[in-house]
């Protein structure tokens, strides 16, 4: 697997993270976040990053410990073959799980905003395979990608907001600080999710050619996530006010309707930012297959991965097929992310680094 | 040579077609909707067979307008707009009527209006269908005109307009003129919606149609998503005042037996609401810059002296507070709709008022008192002393 491409820069590293994060937390922030604690809901989100940065520097200090190895391999000699096989076949499994939500959601709002007639499974499809050959090319590939499009990404969102500007109201704002201390706190794990992606820390680290750059890389890419979201958050807020935000589905998108475009002979942008948000959702898609496809990879302890990306299609394309309709996907999706999402960004690295700190405490107690 | 033949049987894939090709011909870019009440025409009903069978209530009357696309590349001959009208039980199933009918594909990305007619605009029910229904379309834009004419919308929708292409066009060109004249509301559908959501009360532009001529001017007052009422085109211009949406406009005023209009270049509001001695008080600060723009023919040392400006000023603004006061005291006893949006500002600005008024606002804000405090400054008097 030692092949030369196989090496990315920690910069690289930080990209891809970031895309993969802003991926579809970003078409319902707003609305959520609204929902639970109305024109606060930017504080919440405030509390959230400090939270998000210091889960961020677990994994990284746990990916910075086994700079060498895969999760599988060193979650192996951590806690044993057989709980660590357990653990990585859990690990692809919520990837694959992940991938599939990606997929669907991708299907659904291309299905409602641009192409009414296509099938969705065709849509889904297409999407899949293009990812799946995608993902069989390599790490180095898709942080390559990821570098180049992340930037025209955010240029581009900043460029088609400046028509909005102008009609914000930033009153919808107020009033602040109404909301109390515990009901913010409450709210926090809604926000974590819209973070969900950032285990591919501990997935991707080991390919990082300068691994001692990789926290401030880290850091740097999700005050950058954080910053984007906080930027919707606040101009879908100051435009719909506090109630339409919640009456939305994807008021992010929506936002895009209500822009008219001086000289108005392009008349409806939001099909511009659908085209451009295809993009970043294929680009979470990507990274999330690959892991699925690498972690398998090694738990056959399989020198490549490109072999597997195969298989796994139809396993994610049914998957994606599962929830019967755009209600039941939201609650499949929240469940997944509160239960396996926290397991696999919070506890697991948190304990497997215990562990480390342990077995290093009691062999240099041996030692004496 | 397998590679080439497996490249060919799998490019077979890529040609399955496009689900959502439709030739530019096939589409109709609908510029107008009118939606109406269904009323049963008594006289023309045959009772038939298929009609007790199908049992279809019809409740809607929609009418749609799209341009002869070919005329407008100056290609084309014929009649500049096509117009297509049915009856229906919902406004989906009017519309899949609509398409099979005209053989085309309605897109609504281009649409500039929707216009109630007015006897749907009082249908609670019907109105909150149709708000729903154009709230949900993805395809709709929010950048739309809604509005409501006296009489039948579909009468604007037919409408033959001299010298202009089409309803929806004509009506686009009107609503830029929104920011010269306050006459007509600067009211898109976002701002409905948005204040239908927040305080269940909202202005629409009105339209008036003649044989040839479709006016907009005036709005319609909307309160628990239904008509109740008209404003006129005076009181339009005072309620874009209080909603500091004004951009342009006349201020009539009379000084000495002599008839001044004042041209506003500027405006601003501040609306504020606070609580004195448990009564609750919305005021109103303005300021507002204009140009006098026309005297008395030989009337001579009148405009270029400051002293008579300020006289001017002072009587214009005066009768402006009284026009606005008015205007407050009429939403609140003959509409008894928030339509300045008083409550929504007290849950922004006094969350604690608002928590101990919210469930009565209904009650509380035809109580409420006003203050209206302008101050007009003339800037410029013409060429001419």
């Amino acid at each position: 697997m030692n092949r030369n491409n196989d090496k990315i820069s920690s910069f690289q590293l930080g990209m891809l993270i970031s895309i993969t994060v802003v991926g579809v937390g970003i078409l319902t922030i707003p609305r959520t976040l609204t929902e639970e604690v109305g024109p606060d809901g930017w504080i919440v989100l405030v509390f959230t990053v400090f939270l998000v940065l210091g889960v961020g520097r677990i994994l990284t200090t746990l990916a910075g410990k086994f700079s060498n190895q895969n999760i599988v391999e060193y979650s192996n000699s951590l806690v044993g073959k057989f709980l660590g096989t357990l653990i990585n076949v859990g690990l692809c499994i919520y990837l694959v799980i992940f991938a599939a939500f990606e997929l669907r959601i991708f299907g659904e709002i291309t299905k409602a905003y641009l192409l009414f007639n296509t099938p969705i499974e065709i849509l889904m499809i297409t999407l899949l395979l293009t990812a799946s050959y995608f993902a069989r090319s390599g790490i180095e590939s898709i942080a390559r990608m990821a570098q180049m499009i992340f930037p025209f990404i955010i240029i581009f969102a900043f460029i088609i907001t400046i028509p909005v500007l102008s009609e914000l109201e930033f009153s919808n704002l107020l009033p602040v600080f109404r909301t109390p201390i515990y009901k913010i706190i409450q709210v926090i794990p809604v926000t974590f999710f819209s973070f969900v992606g950032m285990e591919m820390i501990i997935v991707c680290a080991n390919f990082v050619v300068d691994p001692q750059n990789i926290k401030k890389n880290i850091d740097k890419s999700i005050l950058m996530v954080a910053a984007i979201y906080m930027f919707i958050l606040i101009i879908t807020v100051t435009r719909f006010g506090i109630i339409e935000t919640t009456h939305i589905i994807w008021p992010s998108l929506e936002l895009f309707k209500t822009i008219d475009l001086p000289g108005a002979f392009i008349e409806n942008i939001q099909i511009f930012v659908i085209a451009v948000w295809i993009i970043t959702v294929f680009m979470t898609l990507v990274p999330l297959y690959f892991g699925a496809s690498l972690t398998l990879s090694r738990i056959f302890k399989s020198k490549e991965q490109n072999y597997l990306v195969l298989p796994l299609i139809p396993l994610v394309y049914f998957m994606a097929l599962i929830p019967e309709n755009i209600a039941q996907l939201g609650d499949y999706s929240d469940r997944f992310a509160y239960y396996l999402g926290t397991f696999y960004m919070l506890i697991l690295p948190s304990t497997l680094l215990l562990i480390t700190y342990i077995k290093k405490k009691a062999r240099r107690n041996k030692g004496v | 040579m397998y590679k080439k033949i497996l490249l060919c049987i799998m490019s077979i894939l890529l040609m399955t077609g496009c689900w959502d090709k439709i030739e530019i011909e096939k589409r109709a870019f609908v510029a107008i909707v009118g939606i109406d009440k269904y009323e049963e025409d008594k006289k023309n009903i045959i009772e038939t067979e298929e009609k007790n069978l199908d049992q279809i209530k019809n409740r809607y009357v929609v009418t749609v307008s799209s341009p002869n696309t070919g005329l407008l590349a100056q290609k084309g001959e014929g009649d500049p707009k096509y117009v297509y009208s049915t009856v229906g039980d919902n406004l989906e199933e009017v519309l899949d009527e609509l398409e099979t009918r005209t053989g085309r594909t309605l897109n609504f990305r281009h649409t500039q209006a929707i216009v109630l007619g007015e006897e749907l605009a009082k249908d609670e029910t019907l109105v909150r269908e149709s708000l729903d229904n154009i709230e949900r379309s993805p395809g709709v834009g929010r950048k739309i005109y809604l509005m409501v004419t006296k009489g039948k919308a579909q009468d604007v929708v037919n409408a033959k307009i001299k010298d202009e292409l089409g309803t929806g066009l004509f009506i686009r060109e009107i609503m830029r003129r929104k920011k010269i004249t306050p006459k007509i509301p600067d009211a898109d559908l976002g701002y409905v919606l948005r204040s239908l959501h927040e305080s269940r009360a909202a202005i629409t532009p009105r339209m008036i149609v003649s044989e040839d001529e479709i006016k907009v001017a005036g709005s319609a007052v909307f309160k628990n998503f239904k008509k109740i009422g008209w404003l006129g085109e005076q009181e339009t211009e005072k309620m874009m005042f209080m909603l500091n949406k004004l951009n342009g406009g006349i201020l009539n005023t009379t000084i000495d037996n002599i008839r001044i209009p004042l041209q506003v270049t500027d405006s601003k509001t501040k609306m504020k609401v606070y609580e004195k001695n448990g009564q609750i008080y919305t005021s109103f600060d303005i300021k507002v810059e204009a140009e006098l723009s026309q005297h008395l023919f030989e009337v001579r040392n009148q405009p270029l002296d400051d002293g008579y400006l300020k006289r001017v000023e002072k009587i214009a603004s005066k009768e402006l507070d009284i026009g606005i006061e008015t205007l407050y005291k009429k939403i609140q006893k003959e509409f008894q709709a928030d339509l300045v949006q008083s409550g929504e500002y007290l849950r922004k600005y006094e969350p604690n008022i608002w928590k101990r008024v919210e469930k009565d606002w209904n009650e509380i804000f035809p109580k409420t008192q006003v203050k209206v405090n302008s101050e007009i400054i003339i800037r410029r008097i013409g060429d001419t002393q």
